[in-house]
């Protein structure tokens, strides 16, 4: 074992670089998220320009001059605000979902809907239709049906003892497709006048419904799960190992996975409770994550939450402008997301 | 740090695997597990592991019974090293390093930078610290496993458990990471590793244990337990076991297969 003269100054170089490099593309994912954030607002039928845009902002926490219109700021602040943070939040809840199943499941094939609880949120809010809730009791049942549908596939899968996470998967795949009969069954038995395209259209996902009211409960519902994620994303690490090498690193692998499914699951589930399904991210934007800042989950979490929101947030703009009546964002999701998927089939599913 | 394993029997349902299993591991020693395909040797790591609880019989650490411990106070005596496979994602050689480190962690902690410098010891010490920023399938078989070996390191356990280490390296590394091990148990580990080469256990071990039917057949120094009978009783082949002179004029011995001795 051969010291070098100063090993401790190199060595802290080394460390340096390192943790710059991937901490400095995480900031600059940042500075992107936060483009497309204020660009968003002067994008729409009616034009705003992003210096207004700023102006109209600023005047928030500064006091500045009124060079814009009381319609402007309307616009803005009541139509297009809730819906940009929406598609903020959900496009980072999502991804983040994604991004932590593709790890403790070591499949980067996976989405966050493994488990069903797209499946089961689909039908709690087709119930909610059906029955004839409100919108708030339409987002709950589907809220709630979602976490239900995970919890069943894992009260499922305590049965297989050998490989538990395949387990997890199989029992997930078949909750989520009784959970699909189960809506497809909705849809036929439902007033074909009202409810079943009210159902279709929901099932489609789409944002232009979303009010500042839903962004008030989305956003510290999917704070409080994505916090602990935050927290124990050193450990998140160990999940992507095998079984008995996790455990033997010491860390509790059940609790770690019990905690790690709750969390994704609320994020999940509150996404498809507000917005109805929006497919894809969670798939595509890890990989994108990986591709920016590596594996490690102390920088993959944030890079994932950034370019899942501005992905989000730009699909949406373009789900605004396309056509004279708004295209659903789950569609324009798939256009993006398929082919890219496709495109990972292809070179046999490997990172680089 | 001893590693004592007192009359574990373990079965998979009506299926015995382990029948009162009794030895014990001392510090300084590399220790070969020989035994046929299915004679219970991971059975027997993952019982000295924690991962299964053995339905009779304990193991205990310095007379400590491990069942009370928790996973992070287990991973502080003892690590585990597996068959090196094919990582799902690319983490790089240190971050790979520094998860060794998790034990030593708290519960929502990140690395700190002591345990970056451990890392980079561990790294150093096996000679690959070069390799610190590579991607884990940028680098070669054999890098793998001193990887694997580097985590060990940087866990800072005392016993360590090895899963057929050599089963997929090529020769040159195969010899290249038992000699590792072995300068591990001379500065003070305690080394246990599972090989299906007997001439490995034989060039490289200080003492053999052979589990056969899910019994411990033999304990003892290589030169005791390797022989012809125990060859032909375990894998059912024949050798003959060839002493040579070495450069250093030290008598060793050698295990050789006989064409057409079955």
């Amino acid at each position: 074992m051969q010291n070098s003269p100063s090993p401790i100054p190199s060595q802290s170089q080394q460390v340096a670089s390192g943790v710059c490099r991937q901490g400095s593309r995480v900031a600059l994912l940042g500075l992107l998220f936060a483009a497309c954030f204020i660009l968003s607002f002067s994008i729409g039928r009616f034009p705003i320009s992003p210096v207004q845009v700023v102006r109209v902002l600023l005047s928030r926490i500064f006091p500045l001059e009124q060079t814009w219109t009381k319609q402007m700021e309307i616009v803005m602040l009541n139509v297009r605000l809730p819906r940009i943070i929406a598609a903020a939040l959900i496009g980072a809840a999502l991804s983040v979902s994604g991004s932590v199943y593709q790890g403790i499941f070591k499949n980067p094939m996976v989405s966050p809907d493994i488990l069903g609880s797209s499946a089961g949120a689909g039908f709690g809010a087709a119930l909610g239709i059906f029955i004839g809730f409100g919108y708030l009791g339409i987002s709950l049942s589907s809220f709630l049906f979602g976490l239900a549908a995970v919890l069943m596939a894992c009260a499922a899968s305590v049965k297989f003892k050998e490989n538990p996470m395949l387990g997890l998967i199989l029992a997930g795949i078949m909750i989520g497709s009784l959970f699909s009969a189960a809506t497809s069954f909705l849809k036929l038995v439902a007033d074909p006048t009202n409810q079943l395209p009210a159902i279709t259209y929901w099932l489609m996902g789409s944002l232009a419904s979303i009010r500042m009211s839903d962004v008030k409960l989305l956003f510290p519902t999917m704070l409080l799960a994505a916090v602990p994620l935050y927290l124990i994303r050193w450990r998140l690490n160990l999940l992507t190992l095998g079984e008995d090498e996790a455990k033997s690193l010491g860390i509790n692998t059940w609790a770690l996975r019990a905690i790690t499914i709750l969390c994704t699951t609320v994020l999940t589930s509150a996404s498809v409770a507000v917005s109805g399904l929006i497919g894809w991210v969670g798939l595509v934007i890890p990989h994108f994550a990986r591709k920016a800042v590596g594996p490690d989950f102390r920088y993959q979490l944030p890079a994932s939450m950034f370019i899942g929101a501005s992905f989000l947030i730009l699909v949406d703009d373009i789900a605004r402008i396309l056509a004279t009546s708004e295209v659903p964002i789950g569609i324009l999701t798939a256009f993006v997301g398929a082919p890219f998927f496709l495109h990972l089939i292809m070179r046999g599913g490997k990172e680089s | 740090m001893n590693i004592s394993v007192n009359g574990i029997s373990f079965a998979y349902g009506t299926h015995q695997v382990l029948e009162n299993i009794d030895f014990t591991l001392t510090p300084g020693h590399l220790t070969f597990l020989l035994g046929p395909n299915g004679s219970g040797k991971s059975t027997l790591f993952k019982c000295m592991l924690g991962h299964r609880r053995p339905q009779a019989g304990a193991v205990s650490l310095d007379g400590m019974p491990t069942t009370g411990m928790s996973p992070a106070e287990l991973a502080h005596r003892i690590a585990y090293i597996p068959q090196i496979s094919t990582p799902t994602f690319n983490y790089t050689v240190l971050q790979a390093v520094l998860m060794g480190r998790t034990a030593h962690m708290k519960l929502f902690s990140t690395p700190s930078a002591q345990d970056i410098r451990i890392a980079y010891e561990a790294l150093e010490r096996l000679g690959i610290r070069h390799l610190a920023d590579k991607g884990s399938n940028q680098i070669s078989g054999g890098e793998q496993q001193l990887v694997l070996i580097a985590r060990a390191l940087a866990q800072q356990a005392q016993v360590i458990i090895m899963d057929e280490p050599t089963s997929s390296l090529d020769y040159g590394n195969q010899l290249m990471v038992l000699s590792q091990m072995k300068s591990l148990c001379q500065d003070g580990k305690l080394v246990f590793l599972s090989s299906h080469n007997p001439q490995h256990a034989m060039a490289y071990g200080d003492d053999v244990l052979v589990l056969y039917r899910g019994k411990v057949w033999r304990h003892g120094t290589p030169q005791e337990v390797i022989t012809r009978e125990m060859i032909h009783q375990v894998y059912h082949v024949d050798v003959a076991i060839l002493q040579y002179t070495d450069d250093a004029g030290q008598v060793r011995h050698m295990v050789a297969p006989i064409q057409g001795g079955r």
